[in-house]
């Protein structure tokens, strides 16, 4: 179980170098952002939207003690949380793919309003699973611009943040997102 | 992949990211001539780049809705409503589900939300309502609501709704995520209040304001949602409705926390009801927190609750945490009282209107005190101009609107001194009446065309209150000062030459005379008692402009002698005032003055004396201009002068002169009109300039020449005429054009068009002089005009109407003379004519 002193501990720990407290630090943030995930959407309105940004924000205050931690590690936990937000997504998106196929629910649970409206005709879980499979091959030549697109698509963060968080210039993170979305586009569009 | 081949791709795709396309084809070339592959894939990195392909990327992902398991199942829905196609679910409300939608019918790629009424609440009753309401709310087209797009019923007879899709997040999450300030925060909830205020003046409630209504979207503009909709689900009678929560199975389309007490008791409901929603929004914004928590009781246990509650919690406390971005320092005072005032559970201790709570917030945020009540004076202006709305001509109605409720500030330091408190008030008020009246009102209405109506009624309003106040005014030389101003502007109103005015020189004369005398009040006790905020030498220049255009309302009586010695004082006066206060308007009075002065030495008979005074005008106008080159009126001056100075010289028969003079001041006035096309006095004065070049022409240059001026004069009098057609100045010039035209056509021979341009003018003059038969210039230029039809109709051969003409104009010019004996021109004139007339000297 999760919590505030573990994760915080364990962030200040990751941001005086220690490399292990990030494989650590993974499951605990995952674990804490699907807990928050179900709950919302069980017991609030589904007027609500259900973005990850404030996903990730409402993890971040549950788990991380602010007061007794550096700045940068709230960076450090953004980069944690876009790779937990990451294989949460692609869960679902796997278990929903799977439903469809499976003949399942009448009503497909589009995602929320913020992508929806970019999907053109695809669905948008087939496309999170597309992009995950694409990151993984991005993976093994260029894990920095992974990280831009986990900031990017599964947080949220405008570029500005980006940069802050990888410790980048704006102008750097801009061109790596340029370059990413051009990487993504291509291989995507491959498929129809 | 390769590592290496694939930071080479990247770098060389960031490289090319600012290239143009040439750019780009000569790099792939390049890069094909090494490595065929990879230039293809830089291509379609390029590509996808120029598509935009990826554009789906830059909307993060969310999650999901809730699997099945999760909410606990649904029953089938459709496909498609309408030429609509749903592609999914994206929400769930009280009334049914939001569904993402397509346009179906290829007609257009159009992205929208459809609202399914749930199956269960769809009644004949609900059907015809939707159907009622939907024209009223699609009628809401705002920015910052989003936009009911169309609506009907399914087959099944389910209504629904399909709206604008708004992509955002809740107002209340998105200041909390970008630790939005409070005033940051505060303008952003005075966005959403102008969209409800909207609204409200369309009679369209909201009925439901609440942050999960209220998205913003990635541009930080807030969107209202399901706006009014509240209302159609609503059923008709209060029996149907029921007061339980649970009557419609749990559907009653209100959120209880964000519900005013009238509300929750199921009253009928006012703009106030909205202003109370929008006060518990405003509440959540700047301290995290609902001021009433609702706890599932009641509806009117938790209406009375509020009531009970003995006043709003505090928008901060010590144990509570201040939401992200918010400084507690601020959420004390005046911002607490205005979200007290629109939380206040009475309906009349509220703020009335949306637009009364972002008044506040507006005053609170330019640091203003917040008020009250809303101005009760501003509100009596109001109903005064739409009282009489019917006599302000179209244009001036928008621009009064706007101005009603600016209120002039009073200089309190001085009326400290009166003593009479209850007077004082009183006072205080009629002069706010007539400074915003005269001033404010005043000011949009000088230039705008088609104005006259709107000022005769300001005027006699204003001079009913500026009486009143004379009365009771003393010695208090700020108020005599301004009291002066405004019945000067009465004046100008009345009937100053050189104003679009109705003529009536005799009232103007008057209230100049008025208020000059009440600056000289004011000067005699400013220089006895000597106090903070006006000086006597201010006041100086106030008299000289009432001398200056005192004078000229003489000179247009025929007065000449009398308004050369009020010029005369005012060039006293101001040479004075110019050495210790030189400003750009200081100056250009001074050249106003002189050249008045001139006017009047040439009116006289003194050419010479008169182009004297003029050269002193250019050199003061020209220096105007060279240190303040954006002026425009001292640009125009320098026109004005120029004019006047080749004016001089024609009448020396200086041909040369004359031409260069007109000639440089048309130069002038068409450079100015070129920059300020609507202005009225420039092309008055383009006008002036044309039709002077035109007299020079006929006499020194080319009859062509001169009847092109003439004509081009003549359009642009007679269009300024038509936009301002009660204007006395502008008939007057237009009829000038008349005549001049028709003389110089008499100059080439074409007699019969001669007569009838002189006879249109003439026709106009008489028009003119029937409203002032004082007016000696207008006397004389009709007998003038009279000569020039006599010589025409001589040379048509019709001796006979020609001669009784000539006795007509020798009539009109003894009766000038006996009534304006000084009227120089009209001497020599008559004298001309009584010449002619007894040589029977004609063609």
């Amino acid at each position: 179980m999760a919590d505030k002193e573990g994760v915080t501990e364990l962030l200040v720990a990751y941001g005086a170098g220690d490399r292990r407290a990030l494989d650590r630090l993974v499951p605990l943030v995952y674990a804490e952002l699907r807990r928050i995930a179900s709950r919302r959407l069980r017991s609030e309105g589904p007027a609500e939207t259900l973005q990850t940004t404030s996903l990730v924000n409402e993890a971040y205050l549950r788990l991380v003690d602010g007061s007794r931690v550096p700045f940068q590690s709230r960076s450090h936990f953004f980069a944690v949380a876009a790779q937990a937000m990451r294989y949460i997504l692609v869960d679902r998106a796997r278990e929903r793919a799977a439903q469809k196929r499976s003949g399942g629910a009448e009503h497909l649970p589009l995602d929320e309003v913020g992508t929806a409206a970019a999907w053109a005709e695809s669905d948008h879980a087939d496309r999170v699973i597309a992009v995950n499979s694409a990151l993984e091959k991005l993976g093994e030549v260029d894990p920095r611009m992974v990280s831009v697109v986990e900031l990017r698509f599964f947080v949220g963060l405008t570029l500005e943040e980006v940069a802050k968080t990888l410790e980048i210039s704006p102008a750097a993170a801009w061109r790596e997102w340029s370059a990413a979305k051009a990487f993504l586009a291509a291989e995507l569009g491959g498929r129809s | 992949m390769d590592s290496v081949r694939f930071a080479r791709l990247k770098e060389e795709f960031q490289a090319l990211l600012g290239a143009n396309n040439e750019q780009r084809g000569e790099a792939l070339g390049r890069i094909a001539a090494e490595d065929a592959s990879l230039a293809a894939e830089l291509a379609d990195w390029l590509s996808a780049e120029e598509a935009d392909a990826a554009a789906w990327l830059e909307r993060p992902a969310v999650l999901g809705l809730a699997t099945e398991e999760e909410t606990g199942g649904t029953a089938a829905l459709p496909e498609r409503v309408g030429p609509w196609r749903l592609m999914g679910e994206i929400g769930r409300g009280g009334m049914g589900s939001v569904f993402l939608g397509r346009r179906d019918d290829g007609a257009f790629e159009q992205t929208v939300a459809v609202k399914l009424v749930r199956a269960e609440l769809a009644s004949d009753l609900l059907r015809q309502r939707f159907l009622a309401e939907r024209r009223i709310l699609a009628g809401l087209v705002h920015p910052h609501i989003a936009h009911l797009i169309d609506g009907g019923a399914t087959p099944d007879g389910v209504p629904y709704l399909v709206l604008e899709h708004v992509a955002g997040e809740p107002i209340d999450l998105y200041c909390e995520r970008q630790a939005l300030s409070v005033e940051a925060r505060l303008r952003l909830f005075l966005v959403v209040c102008g969209a409800v205020d909207f609204a409200h003046r369309k009679l369209v409630l909201h009925r439901d304001i609440k942050p999960g209504n209220v998205m913003v979207d990635e541009t930080g503009a807030p969107k209202l949602l399901d706006f009014g909709i509240a209302k159609l689900l609503e059923a008709s009678s209060s029996e149907e409705a029921g007061q339980d929560w649970t009557a419609l199975g749990g559907m009653r389309p209100l959120t209880p926390d964000w519900a005013s007490p009238e509300q929750l008791r199921g009253d009928p409901l006012t703009t106030a009801s909205d202003v109370y929603s929008l006060g518990v929004l405003l509440h959540l914004l700047l301290s995290g927190r609902r001021p009433y928590p609702f706890r599932g009781q009641g509806p009117e246990a938790f209406a009375r609750e509020i009531e009970e509650s003995g006043g709003v919690p505090p928008l901060w406390s010590r144990n509570l945490e201040s939401p992200p971005g918010v400084d507690r320092r601020a959420l004390r005072g005046d911002l607490q009282r205005i979200v007290a005032r629109a939380l206040a559970p009475e309906i009349d201790r509220r703020y009335g209107t949306v637009g009364e709570l972002a008044a506040d917030l507006d005053r609170y945020l330019s640091g203003r005190p917040v008020l009250a009540h809303p101005s009760t004076l501003g509100y009596r202006i109001g109903k005064l101009i739409r009282r009489h709305r019917a006599a302000f001509a179209g244009a001036a109605v928008a621009t009064l609107g706007l101005l009603v409720g600016t209120v002039v500030s009073l200089r309190q330091a001085h009326l400290a001194e009166v003593q009479r408190l209850r007077a004082e008030r009183r006072f205080a008020d009629v002069r706010r009446i007539a400074n915003v009246v005269l001033f404010d009102l005043h000011g949009a209405l000088e230039n705008v065309p088609g104005a006259m109506p709107a000022r005769r009624l300001l005027v006699d309003t204003a001079l009913r209150y500026l009486d009143d106040l004379a009365a009771e005014a003393g010695n208090e030389p700020a108020l005599l000062e301004e009291l002066s101003v405004a019945y000067e502007r009465v004046a100008e109103i009345q009937g100053m030459p050189g104003w679009p005015s109705e003529g009536r020189t005799g009232d103007a004369l008057a209230s100049f005379q008025r208020a000059l005398s009440l600056v000289r009040r004011g000067r005699a006790a400013a220089v006895a008692r000597p106090i903070a905020g006006i000086a006597a030498s201010e006041l100086d220049e106030s008299e000289a402009r009432l001398l200056v255009r005192i004078g000229s309302v003489l000179a247009a009586r025929g007065d000449t002698r009398a308004a050369l010695a009020r010029h005369r004082e005012a060039l006293g006066l101001l040479k004075r005032r110019v050495a210790t206060a030189p400003s750009t308007p200081t100056r250009l009075l001074l050249a106003q003055a002189q050249v008045a002065a001139g006017d009047d030495l040439w009116e006289l008979g003194n050419a010479s004396a008169a182009a004297a005074r003029y050269r002193e005008a250019l050199a003061t106008a020209r220096g105007t201009v060279a240190r303040d080159s954006a002026s425009m009126p001292a640009a125009r001056q320098v026109g004005v002068v120029e004019q006047r100075l080749g004016d001089a010289a024609a009448e020396v028969g200086d041909g040369r002169q004359a031409m260069a003079h007109h000639a440089a001041s048309l130069a002038v006035d068409r450079a100015l009109a070129d920059r300020h096309p609507e202005d009225i006095e420039i092309r008055r004065d383009l006008g002036t300039d044309l039709s002077r070049l035109g007299v020079d022409q006929a006499r020194w240059g080319s009859a062509t020449q001169a009847l092109a001026s003439h004509q081009e004069a003549r359009r642009l009098r007679e269009t300024l005429l038509a936009e301002e057609p009660r204007d006395v100045r502008a008939a007057e010039d237009a009829a000038e054009s008349w005549l001049e035209a028709g003389k110089v056509l008499g100059a080439l021979g074409r007699h019969a068009e001669a007569r009838r341009e002189i006879a249109e003018g003439i026709l106009r003059l008489r028009n003119l002089s029937a409203r002032d038969p004082r007016n000696a210039r207008w006397g004389d230029t009709l007998a003038g005009a009279l000569v020039a039809r006599a010589e025409v109709e001589a040379r048509l051969g019709d001796r006979g109407t020609a001669e009784a003409t000539l006795r007509e104009a020798l009539d009109l010019r003894r009766r000038l003379l006996a009534e304006s004996p000084e009227f120089a021109r009209n001497r020599t004139a008559l004298a001309e004519l009584e010449r002619k007339v007894a040589s029977g000297d004609l063609p």
